[in-house]
């Protein structure tokens, strides 16, 4: 086979909706890394100003710009990776570098080289290993995307066809209207499951009732948020159920094309996911829905709506301003609906056992289920489907087992990073839902809870979580590109000012500009560590201001 | 029949306690101007999309857990807003605390652009001393463009991208980008070249013109910065093009130092070309022509205009009697406006008899 010439790789892609992530990736695969020639050829052929392509490109961390780039191994330094020794892996790894947390906290520590994902915690037992399923389910109710997820075979079109698959997508084109499936869908109250909670029926409504064609559905599976692992397990063993759920959010909205925006990290997903794309497609599940893979580049604010919609559109991936939303100007400024891979994969359980049953499945007032990926200082790590409602304490203690021997829980996060911490009495009294844990000023979100015992510096943890927000800052706006920045830097050592008082106001005052100024979810959320660290933790706080008097 | 122009509707709202009348369209920073309400911003400029960016012009509206950004948010009936809480003044001198906190310290010359004063006048207004969030600095400097026009002080840029959007939005080039995020955030070139060696970059100097902080600096103006003179605006029209671009003449004492576009000028709304951006050193060269000259074998000499149109008239008098009506061939220049290029077409069609007679712009 010879190795195809730029011009060659630029006619595959130029005629393809979305092209420029998936040439960009044609060339990175190519050569190992993105060179100038390359990028002007592709500015020229892709008619975008070579200045803007090259911004574009340097925004995207694993995109390299010279050899031998994409083979040099990148390690996770997730909060996770750090506590299973990731610092020393680094270094035991010939040119390696750090990488944000790539989503496998329940089986630390992957290397990502080339497009193999590694598994282990030492430089001699790394190995390529199929990302964990969810343990059995410890609950008495019924899960709902984990059903039939630890079917062998589920992921193939006959292994899930075996288990009821297609038939909601059968029931809704031969025996609902579209109205009927929104109706359908927004009675379940089933609700963006990445955490922002919009309700998905009146997401679909919207999109329906939107003028303007092509209509798009997106799914965000770009989980970049640290200590969550659920949409990669979803994706893993149950992409049909993905497929099936865009399927009938096209149905639903009129929609004719759809994208899965993936995570780089999941390289083996993308895999999986193009053959249950071209099984479906080969099976003429899909007429009239043009479904395509697009993968990401290292990015986490893309996992942000209007990002994601930048980043699959060539541009550069700053967040939109908002209004208008994305139902009425999307992808190419046409209605576009984008839902999470968890949000979509509840669709066809929903159609099939009905909208009260998906109901029933929440605790006292809350609807449905969540699935948590718990990880960290915790007996039985993975990726629990919750109803919600329950309180943090059960899965912590009953259906994970609780904290290593010995040892208490001293604080666990939400929402991956972007909930900060819970602590103290609060981590008897938090139930999961919104209500619960916005009483305690942080949120449900994607459903990450990372656990911390009690040998934890919360200091640190703190620093790594900002540390984190800083690097993934995409730079549009003051509050969170500065004060993620100096957040960082006061939770150093030695950082910020040596005046305990001083130090305090610093750190409330950016927090409370970013909380209230931010464009975007990134820099609203990022303060809530320090804000829960000076809650939970004041003395912590005080041993390291006093410290980096010294 | 013309139709009659459709008058937009007029709403009303709510804003800092007063009654508004509005248009569809308006967004809440253009109506808080508009009343005089003096709500900061960096990141606006008025001829490109509203970006949102420094956050500086939050307002509350009542009904709304979060502030907004005004200048993105478009104004709805009945809104009730509130432009300057104590909450939103707290936010707005903490932010301005955080954009000074990136860069060094600078006393940055007036001479640098038209709105290199911006971040400096906030500074002032929120009584931001410096001292507060000290930390690592953000902006690399490019020093190596030794470009005789742009000034890139990037130590001293905010990431407001003005200069990116105006390049792009205005004036259509491309020429320069964001690259990478966050902290690191930069303003560059394809492949961080030099401004001369990026194939889009004309020098019209909009980026410098719009700059609040005088990271990009006019480089010719700021030769001046040693001279101790007031420095003065004298309207003026570029005398480049036919075009008719409203310039600033800036002066000090009695040297040209610089020059400005004109925000209110109909022609450019505060755009200009390289030329009539930074070409300006030829006024006071000491070389340049004051008088007529004329030439007495192989030397000129200083004439007399009336002397000098004399020769110039007797020269076609003796091409046309040698060589016939159609030896003369004019050529208008493109920098003349309509009403001279009329005027010298007649001058060869009537006085010479001939139609020969073109314009450079056609070249």
């Amino acid at each position: 086979m010879t190795t195809p010439t730029d011009d060659e790789l630029i006619e595959r892609w130029r005629g393809e909706p979305a092209p420029l992530l998936p040439l960009l990736h044609a060339l990175h695969d190519r050569d190992g890394y993105l060179s100038d020639d390359a990028l002007r050829h592709v500015a020229k052929g892709l008619r975008i100003p070579i200045a803007d392509l090259f911004g574009t490109v340097t925004f995207y961390h694993h995109f390299s710009r010279k050899p031998p780039g994409k083979s040099l191994p990148r390690v996770c330094d997730g909060p996770v990776c750090r506590m299973r020794g990731a610092d020393n892996l680094l270094h035991a790894l010939d040119g390696a570098t750090t990488m944000p947390c790539a989503g496998r906290c329940d089986a630390p520590i992957p290397v990502l080289r080339g497009d193999e994902v590694l598994i282990g915690t030492r430089a001699d037992n790394l190995a390529v290993t199929p990302s964990p399923l969810p343990p059995p389910h410890p609950g008495d109710g019924a899960e709902c995307v984990f059903g039939q997820i630890r079917t062998p075979g589920r992921a193939t079109l006959a292994g899930y066809r075996e288990t009821d698959g297609y038939v909601a997508l059968q029931r809704v084109r031969t025996q609902m209207s579209a109205a009927e499936v929104v109706a359908l869908v927004n009675e379940s109250g089933l609700a963006g499951r990445g955490g922002a909670g919009f309700p998905t029926g009146r997401k679909w409504q919207a999109v329906a009732d939107a003028p303007g064609t092509p209509k798009t559905i997106v799914c965000n599976a770009d989980e970049g948020e640290p200590g969550c692992f659920k949409d990669r397990v979803l994706m893993d063993y149950d992409p049909h159920a993905l497929v099936e759920g865009m399927a009938i959010a096209a149905y639903a909205t009129g929609a004719t094309r759809g994208f899965i925006y993936l995570r780089y990290e999941y390289p083996d997903t993308e895999r999986i996911l193009q053959a249950a794309i071209d099984e479906a497609n080969a099976a003429g599940l899909l007429e009239g829905f043009a479904l395509y893979v697009r993968r990401g580049a290292g990015a986490y604010v893309c996992g942000e709506e209007t990002s994601l919609l930048n980043s699959l559109e060539g541009k550069h991936p700053f967040p939109r301003n908002r209004p208008p939303y994305p139902v009425t100007h999307g992808f190419e400024d046409r209605p576009t609906a984008v839902n999470n891979v968890e949000t979509l994969c509840a669709v066809a359980p929903i159609v099939r056992h009905g909208a009260n049953w998906y109901r029933d499945l929440g605790l006292g007032e809350h609807a449905g289920t969540k699935v948590i990926s718990l990880s960290g200082d915790i007996a039985r790590p993975g990726n629990y489907e919750v109803p919600i409602g329950l309180p943090l304490s059960t899965l912590l203690h009953e259906w994970a087992g609780g904290p290593g021997q010995g040892r208490t829980v001293q604080a666990v996060t939400m929402a991956g990073l972007s909930g900060g911490f819970i602590a103290g009495d609060d981590l008897d009294q938090v139930t999961l839902d919104e209500p619960s844990l916005r009483s305690k000023q942080s949120f449900l979100g994607a459903g990450g809870i990372m656990v911390f015992d009690d040998t934890r510096d919360m200091v640190a943890v703190s620093r790594e979580a900002m540390e984190f927000f800083a690097h993934e800052s995409c730079g549009k706006c003051f509050p969170c590109r500065i004060g993620t920045q100096r957040l960082t830097e006061r939770l150093t050592p030695a950082g910020g000012p040596a005046d305990a008082a001083t130090w305090r106001a610093e750190v409330v005052d950016i927090g409370d500009a970013m909380k209230a100024t931010s464009a975007c979810g990134l820099g609203v959320a990022a303060p809530l560590i320090t804000d829960s660290l000076l809650r939970y933790f004041p003395d912590q706080v005080t041993r390291h201001i006093a410290g980096s008097e010294s | 029949m013309n139709k009659p122009i459709e008058e937009p509707a007029v709403h009303t709202l709510t804003m800092d306690g007063q009654e508004v009348t509005f248009h569809d369209g308006e967004t809440l920073y253009e109506i808080s101007r508009r009343r005089g309400a003096e709500v900061p911003t960096l990141c606006y400029d008025d001829r490109l999309d509203p970006f949102g960016g420094c956050r500086l012009c939050v307002v509350q509206i009542e009904g709304m857990r979060n502030p907004v950004a005004s200048c993105t948010t478009m104004a709805t009936p009945d809104m009730v807003v509130h432009t300057r809480t104590d909450a939103i003044e707290r936010h707005r001198k903490t932010l301005v605390e955080m954009v000074v906190s990136e860069n060094p310290a600078a006393n940055i010359d007036t001479l640098r652009g038209s709105a290199s004063q911006e971040l400096t006048q906030l500074r002032t207004r929120y009584g931001v001393d410096g001292t507060r969030f000290a930390g690592k600095t953000s902006g690399t400097s490019k020093k190596d463009d030794t470009n005789p026009f742009i000034f890139r002080d990037y130590d001293q840029c905010i990431s407001c991208y003005r200069c990116v959007r105006v390049c792009a939005e205005q004036e259509g080039d491309y020429a320069i980008s964001v690259m990478n995020r966050g902290f690191a955030t930069q303003i560059t070139t394809e492949f961080d070249l030099r401004l001369e060696d990026s194939a889009a970059c004309t020098f019209c100097g909009q980026c410098v013109q719009t700059c609040p902080t005088g990271a990009l600096g006019d480089a010719k103006a700021m030769r001046a910065e040693t001279i101790d003179a007031p420095l003065k605006a004298t309207r003026s029209v570029c005398p480049y093009c036919g075009v008719g671009c409203s310039v600033d003449l800036m002066s000090k004492g009695d040297k040209l130092v610089g020059i400005r576009p004109a925000r209110d000028g109909g022609a450019n709304e505060g755009a200009l070309c390289v030329k009539g951006q930074f070409a300006f050193d030829f006024v006071q060269h000491p070389e340049r022509l004051r008088t007529p000259l004329v030439r007495d074998g192989d030397t000129l000499r200083e004439a007399t205009w009336d002397e000098a149109l004399d020769r110039a008239a007797a020269g076609f008098e003796k091409a046309r009697r040698e060589h016939g009506t159609h030896s003369t061939y004019a050529v208008a220049s493109g920098r003349a406006p309509h009403e001279s290029t009329y005027a010298l077409q007649k001058f060869i069609r009537a006085g010479f008899g001939t139609n020969w007679i073109d314009n450079c712009s056609r070249a």
